[in-house]
């Protein structure tokens, strides 16, 4: 299509603002606007807007009030003072000539808005706008604005007020002028108060608009009410409307309490709007919006009304429409009014005891009975909820305080709370399934959120201290209804009980109404009738297992029933994933109690494993739970076999994976122990487009993570206390059998690494495994030698994938050798730091693998810290020129990760003196002779780069780091000035060095910044000077920058 | 210190009122069933239509004394492997950084919606974690598979 030519004359402007406004394709349509923004934007733009509002189309008088708008937010400052006086003469002069001539309210609309886009632009030139409007529409002309507002006033005009001069008028040039107001406010509003740009015309809006008082006083008087025609009330309801948009600015400007008195006037009449269906809507939207936001703004008559108006004979009739169930806005807007009077009072209310203060209470709790569902069907169940919570947190708030001296109100609120809890009980029973199926996703959502701001309400009101028998009532309940199989009700009261389960489980005192919960009844309904259950109520029921696993530690009786029932609904889709949740937590809890159940559990799991592929997530947290259980077992050898008979199907999983990729297998889709290589749903392909080899890496990793949460599960207690000097985990006895789990559980490791050396999720996976260990200090099957783990670690490469987070276990190991013996410790070290070196060499760009990068300094600074010989001591001096070179590149590179890495190491390095890690050390391991060299070595390493690290510190903090690095600079900088008697020579040379980043600092301000450097002797403020220093040489834009 | 229990009651109030869907944010009760105001536990669920969708992650948000002038401190628990959330849990966000973005007037619903919208898009200038940072930058086949892994073991109910 070809591009419109812009029109040469005023006919083709019409014709194209015509055909903007007929169908037309969206293209054609956008090419239009394109073509007439040109035209508005133009310096003929003033005068089209003119010639536009003098024609008689409808269209083009609205494009042309369009365009003045547009014209006057953009450029009205090009506007003399004059112009822009005679504009608004004009403006108001079209205005008349519209309300004249039957110009349609759209027309007449768009001018008001463009008055008051005059007024934002220009408010010094408008004094007492609304007045002035309204003297002009009095009299059918537009006059000076002078005339209107100096004082005293000329003869020319008779003083009238608003009210007056409205009255005096006909009722379509008042609606004009109620237009212009409601925009006026709205506009100025949507305008930054805090700007210099817009300060003026929110100072003087209130000066300048306070007309709009008499003017709405007289709109809204029952005078207008009376009128016989339609337009009385279609100009009441604008009314409200621009009251309510006064009202709420006021809400929002700081000093409002005397525009709030003003407008206080009107509340009366607005109040009593609220009777007139016609004005309902408009004003009961009012009420609710000021009490919600602005209740300061009703004075006690006001809130008198409100009161008398919700305890009359007119709000009978609509509680009780809405506790019919009439949902339609209307009804729910009277509930809300209910609500925000209730919630603005709360304080003052809950303690009046007087009749209609507690007939309005119980009307409020009456309205959590409304019928229906919540939020899909009652839609005022959950903003009364709401309410209630407030309410019994300001309860409990008073009766803290001790703010009882006249208690009469405490057993009356606590009645009302009583019936609420009734009612909220009833409330939140799940709809019969079909009923919930055919609801749209967000009525399901906001059901589900409704029971949650239940189970939330009823956390609160457990906490009061009155009586309120809560978990009594819902025990006994539980137990009596029970046999009735009424799952729905069943099932709120175990939501219930399981809302209180945090403050209840762990106490025993509680212990006699639990056991009404988890009574034989109970758990023989769970296994005999799971069939009948309502998948619903089952999960709450399994959840209640869960959420007082604490009980269960207590009453060990009644554990094998429970986690028999867990297990049976393992394979059961919509519960298996929470079965299994339930199962690690009780397991966890009671991993002491349930050793002698160990067989049974493995026997459970050796079904499930081979008849159905439960969901993988679901089975690592089984297996992790029978293997705490397992951790807990007491004897060594029985202890390693349980083990080894779970590991046995992890091992299944890795052979069958390896012998898969290898082509010794066929793969076979009916086969359930095949499928487990799916991971339906969540593996990167649908099932049919995975192929073999996808099949047998996603079953590897399957049983490699099942392995992983066997490590994490027998790990030894971790709440007993740790006893340091003890012999690490590998050293302890091993016994017979040890050796052998550990060779068949490293064999399959091995077996998965060989078979898939380029997959992430297998390397992550055995990383993982070996980390299990490190923290362990007993022997234990996971607990390796560190030689084996040495092995591990240098048997991959630099093609390994992401070999970074290889090196976070490398870092984690080499802290893990603390108490090694010495010559094992430097045995696995003094291997493992040429493999870190290696890796780091084979990488070109230091910040090419930031995880690498990372970690490989880590691993160099944990080095230092703990074994500076072996570097220093035992590696060519070509070694340690690339270690410190490295790590000064990456000081001054821009990657915050490696950067504070090798901030850390030279703090450790610099520190290395005063810290002596080699005193520790035996004197075979490292002689007294030898000892000596290394320190030498150090002090010679630190001659050659202190002066380095100095530059490179310097330079980051004179501005080349970003302002969240700094901090993490400062330590190594502080750590020199404290640590190094060269610091200060080093300092200065790097500060006057002539590639120094910014020139915005002089020789003088860094002299000052060096003083006070060395005086802080790394004290915390240090942080604050420089941080002040890299602002300086970055410069002052920068202050809010990076 | 009445600065802070005064906003923090508001926040609450209004995010009542007011809360975008999925979300939850509330006070944690301690044993006798108080509310510690300071200390707000809330679920972030994934965005919709991205791989995050269908997750809820667990965050708390503590309130320092000086709170609305500082702003809280929004951590993952457990910790989220995410390109700007620390190896602590601490999620690293301008808006949530005194020095940077943080205005008072920010609410907690803007909070979490804003980590909401940084879960699916990490902001690649402020790592705060090597391996979720390398693997995005790097392997977002394998990233994502990881994002798949973490939504199922942290299910939406």
């Amino acid at each position: 299509m070809d591009a419109i030519p812009l029109p040469s004359n005023f006919a083709e402007v019409e014709r194209l603002i015509q055909a903007l406004y007929q169908p037309a394709p969206p293209q054609t349509i956008a090419q239009i606007q394109e073509v007439l923004q040109t035209l508005q934007k133009s310096a003929g733009g003033w005068q089209l807007a003119q010639s536009l509002l003098s024609s008689k189309d409808e269209n083009i008088k609205f494009f042309g009030a369009l365009t003045l708008i547009v014209k006057l937010n953009t450029e009205s400052s090009a506007l003399s003072q004059d112009d822009a006086k005679q504009l608004l003469q004009s403006l108001i002069g079209w205005l008349i000539q519209f309300l004249e001539d039957g110009s349609s309210a759209l027309v007449v609309r768009k001018l008001c808005a463009a008055l008051a886009t005059f007024f934002i632009h220009f408010p010094h030139l408008w004094s007492r706008c609304i007045l002035h409007l309204l003297y002009c529409l009095h009299g059918s002309r537009a006059i000076p604005v002078e005339d209107v507002d100096e004082k005293p006033r000329t003869e020319v005009i008779e003083q009238h007020t608003s009210y007056e001069l409205a009255s005096e008028m006909p009722l379509t040039r008042v609606q004009a002028v109620i237009w212009f107001a409601a925009n006026l406010v709205e506009d100025v509003g949507k305008t930054d108060m805090n700007s210099t740009k817009y300060a003026d015309v929110h100072r003087r809006l209130w000066h300048d608009g306070q007309d709009v008082i008499p003017l709405l006083a007289f709109a809204l008087s029952p005078a207008l009410s009376r009128l016989p025609s339609e337009k009385g009330k279609t100009v009441q309801q604008e009314s409200v409307a621009c009251a309510q948009s006064w009202i709420a600015y006021a809400q929002r400007t700081p000093a409002s309490a005397n525009i709030d008195k003003s407008l206080r006037s009107l509340s009366i009449p607005l109040i009593n709007c609220v009777y007139d269906s016609d004005l309902y809507d408009a004003a009961i939207e009012l009420l609710i919006d000021s009490l919600n936001n602005n209740s300061e703004f009703f004075e006690e008559a006001q809130l008198e009304a409100i009161s008398a108006m919700l305890d009359g004979e007119w709000a009978q009739k609509r509680y009780q429409m809405l506790m019919q169930g009439d949902f339609e806005r209307d009804s729910v807007q009277f509930g809300s009014l209910m609500l925000a009077y209730g919630d603005a009072l709360l304080t003052r209310l809950m303690v009046a005891i007087d009749d209609r203060s507690q007939r309005f209470w119980a009307a409020l709790a009456g309205l959590t009975s409304a019928p229906g569902f919540p939020a899909g069907e009652d839609k005022i169940f959950t903003p009364t909820v709401e309410l209630w919570a407030t309410f019994v947190e300001t309860f409990n708030d008073k009766l803290v305080e001790g703010d009882q001296d006249n208690d009469l109100w405490v057993p009356m609120a606590t009645g009302h709370v009583t019936q609420v809890v009734s009612n909220c009980w009833q409330k939140l029973q799940w709809p019969p399934a079909d009923v919930f199926d055919s609801w749209e996703n967000d009525e399901r959502s906001a059901f589900k959120e409704a029971r949650k701001d239940v189970a939330d309400l009823l956390q609160a009101v457990y906490a009061l201290p009155v009586d309120i028998p809560l978990l009594s009532t819902f025990a006994n309940s539980f137990l009596q209804r029970l046999p009735s199989c009424s799952w729905a009700e069943l099932e709120a009261t175990a939501f219930c009980l399981n809302a209180l389960s945090i403050s209840v489980a762990q106490d025993e005192q509680h212990d006699d109404k639990l056991i009404m919960v988890f009574s034989p009844l109970f758990f023989n309904a769970m296994k005999e009738q799971a069939g009948a259950m309502q998948p619903r109520a089952r999960q709450t029921f399994m959840a209640l297992i869960e959420r007082y696993s604490d009980y269960f530690v207590r009453h060990p009786e009644v554990l094998p029933p429970a986690l028999n029932i867990l297990f049976d609904s393992l394979s059961d889709p919509a519960l298996g994933k929470g079965s299994a949740q339930t199962i690690a937590s009780l397991c966890s809890s009671c991993r002491s109690i349930l050793t002698g159940e160990v067989p049974a559990f493995i026997a459970q799991y050796s079904t499930i494993y081979s008849s159905h592929p439960i969901d993988s997530v679901a089975e690592e947290r089984v297996i992790n739970g029978i293997a705490l259980i397992i951790g807990a077992i007491a004897d060594n050898e029985v202890r390693l076999g349980a083990l080894s008979q779970l590991f046995a199907f992890a091992r299944m999983d890795i052979e069958r994976s390896v012998q898969l990729a290898r082509g010794m297998l066929p793969v076979n889709m009916q086969d359930p122990l095949h499928r487990r290589g799916l991971n339906i749903g969540w593996a990167q392909k649908p099932p049919e487009q995975m192929t073999v080899a996808d099949i047998a890496v996603e079953l590897c990793v399957r049983g490699l993570r099942c392995v992983l949460f066997m490590a994490r599960g027998v790990q030894s207690f971790d709440d007993g206390p740790v006893d340091l000097d003890a012999a690490p985990g590998w050293q302890g006895p091993r016994g017979n059998q040890l050796p052998v789990v550990q060779d068949d559980i490293l064999s399959a490791l091995n077996q998965a690494l060989v078979t898939f050396p380029n997959d992430y999720e297998v390397i992550k996976a055995i990383c993982e495994i070996f980390k299990a260990g490190f923290a362990e200090w007993e022997p234990g099957p996971f607990v390796f030698p560190p030689e084996t783990v040495t092995n591990f670690f240098t048997s991959l490469s630099s093609t390994t994938p992401q070999i970074g987070t290889v090196l976070k276990t490398a870092c984690s190991f080499l802290s893990s050798l603390r108490n090694a013996p010495e010559a094992q410790e430097t045995a696995s070290l003094t291997r493992l730091l040429p493999w870190v070196l290696t890796l780091l060499q084979a990488m070109p760009d230091p910040e090419g693998d930031i995880e690498l990068s990372q970690n490989a300094i880590d691993f160099v600074q944990r080095l230092i810290n703990r074994r500076p010989d072996i570097i220093f001591g035992r590696q060519p001096q070509t070694v340690i020129e690339f270690i410190f070179m490295h790590s000064l590149r990456v000081l001054e590179g821009s990657n915050p990760l490696p950067k504070a890495a090798a901030a850390d190491l030279w703090s450790t390095f610099i520190t290395l003196r005063s810290n002596d890690p080699l005193a520790r050390l035996q004197k075979q391991t490292l002689s007294e002779e030898n000892q000596a060299a290394v320190w030498d070595a150090i002090s010679a390493a630190m001659e050659h780069f202190g002066p380095l690290v100095s530059r490179s510190l310097i330079f980051q903090v004179g501005g080349n780091a970003a302002r969240s690095e700094v901090d993490k600079l400062c330590d190594p900088l502080k750590k020199l000035v404290v640590n190094q008697k060269h610091a200060q020579a080093w300092l200065e040379q790097a500060l006057f060095d002539d590639n120094f980043p910014s020139t915005k600092v002089s020789a003088e301000e860094k002299r000052a910044f060096l003083r006070k450097l060395l005086n802080l002797r790394g004290a915390r403020n240090t942080n604050q000077v420089v941080k002040e220093f890299w602002l300086a040489c970055r410069g002052s834009q920068f202050a809010y920058a990076s | 210190m009445a600065l802070c229990q005064n906003r923090l009651q508001e926040e609450r109030k209004s995010w009542r009122k007011d809360h975008p869907f999925g979300f939850w944010a509330r006070p944690v009760r301690n044993a006798q069933g108080v509310l510690e105001l300071k200390q707000w536990e809330c679920g972030i669920p994934g965005k919709d239509k991205t791989i995050w969708a269908g997750g809820l992650f667990k965050l708390t948000m503590t309130f320092p004394d000086e709170y609305p002038t500082k702003p809280p401190k929004c951590k993952f628990v457990p910790p989220l492997f995410h390109p700007n959330v620390y190896p602590s849990g601490t999620v690293c966000l301008s808006i949530l950084n005194e020095e940077e973005s943080w205005k008072p007037s920010i609410t907690v619903k803007q909070i979490l919606l804003g980590v909401q919208d940084l879960l699916n898009d990490p902001n690649p200038e402020s790592p705060a974690q090597a391996e979720a940072y390398n693997l995005f930058k790097k392997d977002r086949a394998e990233y994502e598979k990881r994002i798949r892994r973490l939504v199922r073991e942290n299910p939406a109910p």
